[in-house]
């Protein structure tokens, strides 16, 4: 097998790869700036925006090889060795050990180039996680064999073993298609209808100038000003755009867990999943800090849900490695959560505990009335006194909040702690106090008037919050979490 | 296995007050107004600029906004500022580092040494002018800020990091933290 003791560059195909990515990035940044600019004006711009367009595709190539050229990477002495650089160079160093996960990923060209792109994950906020756009089949395999043996080893004591680890797998979970339907059908369309609708507003002022430019656009641009904006013409628009929404809902569902595979091995799991791409992760069961599993409505009532693995050094932005797990029976979800912790607190005491009844109180008159009010006297402006519509919102929100408040429950026990919320879909999580990194109990001058306090226990993997919980039984969890932490020389990673 | 956490005494701990959370030094106050004074005064400076240059801006209405806005966050960051300073204090235990601070949001952090990456100790030129430090803890906690313990003279700063240091460095031989 490899042992990359030597400094070795990607795969030449790395460089098509790392090209495509740049030049990607550049033009998702510039493009509505690139059409506003070639519709925008009257003159002759084809040439300039020929010989600029060309230019950036020149530097981009020109960066790209140098990249790739002089980026090298080894493992040597325990550490993993990167070098880069033409005329700064930096070498990132990165213990074998401080390495928490290891991905590979297959597009359609890395399969037909017999390639994979390796996505090393740290935890450490100095080192950056480490990319590489395409390497041999083998090689990936082999390297991804060496760091998971070496973070095995950190966690086992030391025992200097090389071979590829006994690979002895419990298949948790696959997707398929009536369940992916089912995931695909019950997504947030309303969230995704907020997002195009924000990229949409945002572009807008950008690509305006093409819009004048095509007859039909314009003709519906022209159309929309003259229109009479009937209740029956307003949801008309919503229906529609509630389609296009679903639709574009659905492809994204269908891409991101096609084939979503879940299988377990004595030290961690394996994901796989892609329709186009083909991803594959492990997750070692040591760098997992906290859990969470969700549900919204509609996927509540067919008992669907996504399952978080929570894990050291990773960045909420990083989407790309999100690890969301799809989940189609309660039995997966105990599954996964034995490999994490032993038993779930609410399982010991059913009874559990209850946030304070002033927490509806707080969020309506400090959090939902000033922005209804804010919303209220903008509106004024435009809709007059039916600007007064909006406040209905304060009351229903208020519903919103005792219901969620009535659900709210929490456990402590001895293994860790649980929280379940719920309003229309819910979310539970689970914190073993080994994972704890350190406390924080939090008091308004509100929340202190009523004796009152939220609790906020960190991880590497994200905070658990209690709100509005008392402050003594705060001041109780607080020491006991403390003593749980402080008692162990147990390793939290 | 036997679990103690008792606060460390003055003796362990040179020139620190035996009361188990230590108010920071009252200099802190002056630093404050100090920054205050500077960025307030860089702000008002822009302000002024602005209304002088920019033509648009001469009206009535932008020059009251603009002027109320100022006072409103100038008063406000005192305030809070100042209130918030009165409220700074932290114990060392035998396991832990408490912190207090914080007016209308009041926290305490409890970040135990087995936990802890490193610390380092910062000293600004209007802190140094007044012989005070501020001793940052640093965690694998990915979300909140980093807690940073401020107005502690230079020699205590420096105490509270050997003693932090002398904490975590045997716990590190014992596991991979």
């Amino acid at each position: 097998m490899k042992t990359f003791d030597q400094p070795q560059r990607q795969s030449a195909f790395a460089v098509f790869m790392m090209f495509f990515h740049i030049f990607r990035v550049v033009v998702g940044q510039v493009w509505p700036a690139a059409i506003g600019l070639f519709f925008g004006k009257k003159e002759n711009i084809g040439m300039k925006f020929l010989i600029i367009g060309g230019g950036l595709v020149v530097f981009i190539l020109i960066k790209t090889l140098l990249d790739y050229w002089f980026m090298k990477f080894s493992i040597h002495q325990g550490q993993l060795l990167v070098r880069k650089g033409l005329f700064t160079k930096k070498t990132v160093t990165i213990p074998l050990e401080r390495i928490q996960a290891v991905h590979l990923e297959q597009s359609l060209l890395h399969t037909l180039t017999r390639t994979y792109k390796v996505l090393i994950d740290t935890a450490g906020t100095d080192e950056e996680e480490l990319k590489i756009y395409a390497i041999a089949a083998e090689d990936a395999t082999a390297l991804r064999y060496i760091l998971l043996n070496a973070m095995h080893r950190s966690v086992d004591g030391g025992s200097d073993k090389q071979t590829i680890p006994a690979t002895n797998y419990q298949l948790i979970s696959k997707l398929n298609i009536v369940g992916l339907l089912k995931l695909s059908l019950s997504a947030n369309h309303l969230e995704t209808m907020g997002i195009i609708a924000a990229f949409v507003i945002g572009k807008y002022e950008d690509i305006k100038p093409l819009i004048n430019k095509i007859p039909l656009l314009k003709q519906l641009q022209s159309y929309s000003d003259t229109m009479q904006f009937t209740w029956t013409v307003i949801t008309s628009l919503v229906i529609i755009s509630l389609l296009i929404t679903m639709v574009i809902s659905i492809v994204r569902t269908f891409l991101r867990f096609y084939d979503y595979t879940v299988r377990k091995d004595e030290k961690g799991f394996h994901i796989r999943w892609g329709l186009v791409q083909i991803k594959q992760k492990i997750i070692p069961f040591n760098k997992i800090q906290m859990l969470s599993w969700r549900s919204n409505f509609i996927r509540r009532l067919i008992g669907l849900g996504l399952l978080s693995l929570k894990v050291a050094g990773q960045k909420e932005e990083k989407v790309k490695l999100r690890l969301e797990l799809p989940i189609t029976s309660p039995e997966q979800v105990a599954t996964i959560i034995q490999t994490y912790q032993s038993s779930l607190p609410a399982q010991e005491d059913n009874q559990g505990y209850q946030i304070h009844h002033s927490y509806i109180f707080q969020r309506a008159f400090f959090i939902t009335l000033p922005f209804l009010l804010v919303l209220t006297t903008g509106a004024y402006f435009v809709w007059n006194w039916n600007a007064l519509l909006i406040l209905l919102w304060w009351p229903l929100s208020m519903l919103k909040n005792w219901w969620y408040w009535n659900n709210f429950r929490f456990w402590i026990a001895d293994t860790g702690v649980q929280r379940y919320a719920s309003t229309f879909g819910k979310n539970e999580i689970l914190l073993n106090w080994n994972n704890i990194q350190y406390v924080q109990l939090r008091q308004s001058l509100f929340q202190k008037k009523k004796g009152l306090a939220t609790l906020f226990l960190h991880t590497a993997g994200g905070r658990f919050e209690l709100p509005f919980i008392q402050y003594e039984q705060g001041l109780a969890i607080s020491n006991y979490a403390l003593y749980k932490t402080e008692s162990t020389q147990q390793n939290w990673m | 296995m036997s679990f103690s956490n008792l606060p460390i005494t003055d003796t362990s701990l040179p020139q620190v007050q035996s009361v188990p959370f230590k108010s920071i030094h009252p200099n802190y106050l002056k630093v404050l107004r100090i920054t205050w004074l500077i960025t307030f005064g860089i702000i008002l400076a822009g302000l002024i600029v602005l209304f002088v240059f920019v033509t648009k801006l001469q009206t009535t209405w932008f020059i009251s906004i603009g002027i109320g806005l100022f006072l409103i966050v100038t008063t406000l960051t005192v305030v809070s500022g100042t209130r918030s300073f009165k409220r700074k204090k932290y114990a060392v235990r035998e396991r832990d580092i408490l912190y207090s601070t914080g007016w209308l949001f009041q926290n305490t952090h409890m970040v135990p040494f087995n936990r802890m990456q490193h610390c380092v100790v910062n000293s600004g030129p209007i802190e140094r002018k007044f012989g005070l430090a501020s001793v940052s803890l640093y965690t694998a906690a990915s979300e909140g800020k980093d807690i940073t313990i401020h107005g502690l003279r230079q020699e205590e700063a420096e105490q509270l990091k050997d003693l932090i240091m002398q904490q975590i460095q045997p716990l590190q031989l014992h596991e991979n933290i």
